[in-house]
Parts: C-alpha cells; structure tokens; sequence
C-alpha cells in the first residue's frame, strides 16, 4: 500500500463551509479503508463517526472489541473524539497508532487520517513555533501512514515550516484582503493571485494542489 | 573526459604555470557548461523550489459537488498560468444530518496488530511551573527586544545607541516594554523567526498588543490567579498584524491577581498603573 502524504489545510471564515468540506474529506478517507480520528468539539461528525469523549475511551472500546489476531471488525473506524486537552491528545494517540501500525512494521498496512476541526486548539504550536507532537506528526506523517486535515480560520497560524510541506490548501472566500495577502505570501503566489476568492459565495473554495515533480 | 594519469602523461612537458593555466581554463569552462545547463532545465519546466519531491501521488480528489476551472469565477486580477494550473474551485454539501458510523466497520488490509494500553491516570509533563515558565518567557522575550531594535535601525535608517542595547525591563515604563515587545512579535512571524515562546497562540489571537503581551508576562510569572481575556490596547501605534474583526468584542475587566494594570481604551480617560513587579524593579 502506497504511504499517505495528504496534508491538507481548510482556511476560511466562519459559516462557509469549512466543517462541511472537512466532512467530506473525512468520508473520502473512510471510504478508501483509512481509519478516521476527528477532534470534534463542536459534535459535527456524529453521522460519520461514533463519539468517544476522550482517547482513552477510544482505547478501552477498541481493547473490549479486538479479536486474538489483531483485528477489530466490530469497531467503527470513524472516531469523533471530544478531546479535553485539544489536538495533542489526538496527536499523541494517532502518533502511538501510526508507529504501532505502520512504522514499526517498516509498511504502511493501515493508513490514519486525522482531521481538526479548528487549529486554534493545537496545544504549544502557534505563529512561529511548531510543538514538539504536531512537529513529529506533520514530519512523520509518510511514514506512520496518516493524513493530516486542518481547518483553519486564519493564515497566520501556522508557522511557514508547515506551509512548506502542505500538499493541499481549500480557500474559502469572506476573507479580508489583508488574509489573501498573507496566504499568497505563505504560498509563494504573485501578490493578486488569489484576490478572486473574495467573491467566491459560501461551500465553494478554491482547491490549491502542490505540483508534483513531472517524471 | 580523459583520465587523470592519461592527461599527465600527455602534458609531462609543460612547465608548472602553463599547467595551472590549463587546469584553471578547464575548470573554468566546466563551471560556464554547468550553469548554462541549469539555466536552461530551469527554463525548459518552470519549476520552483517550493515544489518539493513527493514521489507518491496524493489520494483521490473527494466525491464533492461540482467541479470547476477557474475561469468559471468573474475575476479582474491577473493570475499566472501557473497557478491556475493548479488552483481550481470545489463545491461541497452541507453535512447531512442522518448517518451511521457503522457503515464504515472494520479493518483494512492487514492487522491493526496491536492497541496501545490505556493511558495510566497522571498529569503530563508540561511547564507550568511559573518560575520555568517565566525563565522560557524571559527568553523569548530577549529575542523579541533584539527583534525590535533590529526593526528600529532598519526603519530609521542606522544604528541605534549602544545602551539602548541593553534592555532591562524591570526599569523601563511598561508601555514601552508593551509596544517593544508587540511590535517585535510581529516582525518575528513576518520574518518567519521560531521563538518558541508559550501561549504563542494566545499572542496572535490577542492581536500582539502592549496589553496582551503584559499580560502574558504577568501569567508566566505566576501572578495571574485564573487566565483572563487581556484588553486590547488601542493606544498601540504600531500597526496590527490581525483585523479588527477578529479581536473579540468584549473587554473584560481587570484580571484577577493582575495588580494594578488597566488599560486605557481609546477616548477613556482610565489612568494606567503599573504594576507592584514592574515599579520594584524586581522580577
């Protein structure tokens, strides 16, 4: 199986579709046999996903339905999970699983997609430093096997070391243009490039996609 | 290109300063073919340094709504070809209302091997010791001052005093520590600088204000009872790195075990105190 590389960031203002495009996302993923971890504060993802209210929650339900050959057919692979302390206790989970089901295995067999409902909830990482966790999960990400979807409502905040390696940006329109300017400068785009989005209505975005090498 | 022993063979009889002077051409003439090549792959695809080197292709574009060229959108901008290349627009549906999680039961290809034991009940190692925290802020903050001088020099145009150099925060008036630091902070994200300094986020929600960054000062000290809203400090002339809109409306009041610190909000007439820490001079 391929290794996962999708790090994809959702940026806009609140009520145009951020949640609902992550939605999606999500469903992709679950749909592509990856398993689903959301950090879901606000109970969005209950159609998708079963709802744990901590990771240790998450554990216990996944021990109780673990069959003697490591496989878990009963368990739903989305898991909504109302983290307590933010994005780093999922991190710390999906890091655990990444290694325990990918890494240490030297094969991804088991791909993770992480989704975050809202970035300002990422624990130490902020403007212009990146935390010790996000840190591992965003370098490793290829190898433990996991996607990363944030949903963000400013630019600015994230350190630029994460826009370097971000493979996907879904930009939403109601931004001011100061946010444009500020995106088109994370993204190394002419200043004006995206100055379209103001006028893009709500659940519409525009899909930036890193371009890959030509072989 | 002939081997080393066989070029010395063939030139045994030149002098020592008519070897150097072929060897110098030569390398001379490798460096000219060199940069012609890379001039002309550089033109040939257009790439950039930012494009990296995935060598696996991304999953899947999602099954959303409706799929778009860019030109669909009325624009008056310019835009390259480039981007548009790559930039296209998605439409999605709003999440529907009624599901099953159950749907998506099951294992993927290939155990899931092992779950990892349930976390033992204790708190993780996180700073929050006041007097550790404090030293980790005080360094940060050291940056940030030499930020702000550096930004100082290059807007005015020289060097500034060699005793402003040294910055003692405890004797300088707490508004200019504030608009030091604020405006410090912001050069540091617009030069993408890591200061790893705690409650960054905090910072950049509070909108890097004089205010804001005292009162994360006064946190990490120790001397905040509960974290509190800090007011934002309109009399900041420096300007802002994040939009009216985004700073919260409310203005709490003074936060409890701040001392005696109010801020003076634009056409209030409040007469800012300084705090217990910052008049004695200790810290």
């Amino acid at each position: 199986m391929k290794k996962p590389n999708t790090f994809a960031m959702l940026i806009g203002p609140p009520e145009f579709g951020k949640s609902s495009l992550a939605y999606a996302l999500g469903k992709a993923e679950l749909e592509a046999g990856s398993w689903l971890f959301v950090e879901d504060q606000a109970d969005e993802f209950h159609a998708l996903c079963a709802r744990y209210g901590s990771t240790a929650e998450w554990k216990r339900a996944a021990l109780a339905a673990m069959q003697s050959d490591g496989k878990l057919p009963a368990l739903p692979r989305g898991a909504a999970i109302a983290c307590s302390d933010g994005a780093d206790e999922l991190a710390r989970l999906v890091l655990e699983l990444g290694r325990k089901w990918n890494q240490e295995k030297g094969v991804v067999t088991t791909p993770i997609a992480i989704v975050l409902n809202e970035t300002s909830a990422l624990g130490e990482t902020g403007a212009t430093h990146l935390g010790k966790l996000q840190g591992r999960l965003i370098n490793q990400r290829r190898h433990l096997g996991v996607s990363l979807i944030y949903c963000m409502q400013r630019g600015s905040q994230l350190p630029q070391s994460v826009w370097d390696v971000v493979t996907d940006v879904y930009l939403f329109g109601g931004m001011s243009r100061k946010r444009i300017g500020q995106i088109e400068d994370k993204l190394d785009l002419d200043p004006g490039t995206l100055s379209k989005l103001r006028q893009l209505p709500e659940f519409t975005c525009a899909h930036w996609r890193k371009r890959r090498k030509p072989e | 290109m002939a081997a080393p022993k066989q070029l010395e063979a063939a030139n045994k009889n030149e002098t020592p300063q008519e070897r150097r002077r072929r060897l110098n051409a030569e390398r001379q003439k490798r460096y000219r073919d060199n940069q012609k090549r890379l001039e002309a792959a550089k033109a040939a695809d257009g790439a950039t340094q930012r494009e990296g080197s995935i060598d696996v292709p991304p999953p899947a574009p999602p099954p959303v709504a409706g799929r778009f060229d860019l030109s669909d959108v009325k624009d008056d901008s310019a835009s390259t070809d480039d981007v548009r290349a790559r930039l296209e627009i998605v439409r999605t549906q709003p999440i529907p209302n009624a599901g099953d999680p159950r749907a998506y039961t099951g294992h993927v290809p290939g155990d899931v091997g092992e779950i990892p034991p349930e976390p033992e009940e204790e708190a993780e190692p996180v700073s929050q010791d006041a007097e550790e925290g404090a030293a980790k802020f005080a360094a940060g903050i050291g940056l940030l001052v030499q930020l702000a001088l550096s930004d100082a020099a290059e807007r005015y145009g020289g060097q500034l005093p060699a005793e402003l150099g040294a910055f003692d925060l405890a004797e300088v008036q707490p508004k200019v520590v504030g608009f030091v630091m604020a405006r410090a902070h912001r050069c540091a994200i617009k030069w993408g600088i890591n200061l790893n300094l705690p409650y960054e986020d905090e910072l950049v929600t509070l909108g890097a204000t004089s205010a804001s960054v005292l009162y994360l000062w006064s946190k990490w000290r120790g001397e905040l009872a509960e974290p509190a809203a800090a007011q934002t400090d309109d009399n900041d002339a420096a300007p802002r790195d994040t939009s009216p809109a985004d700073e919260p409306d409310e203005t709490p009041g003074e936060p409890p075990g701040f001392g005696k610190l109010t801020v003076r909000a634009r056409g209030n007439a409040e007469k800012r105190r300084v705090p217990e820490w910052m008049a004695g001079g200790s810290r």
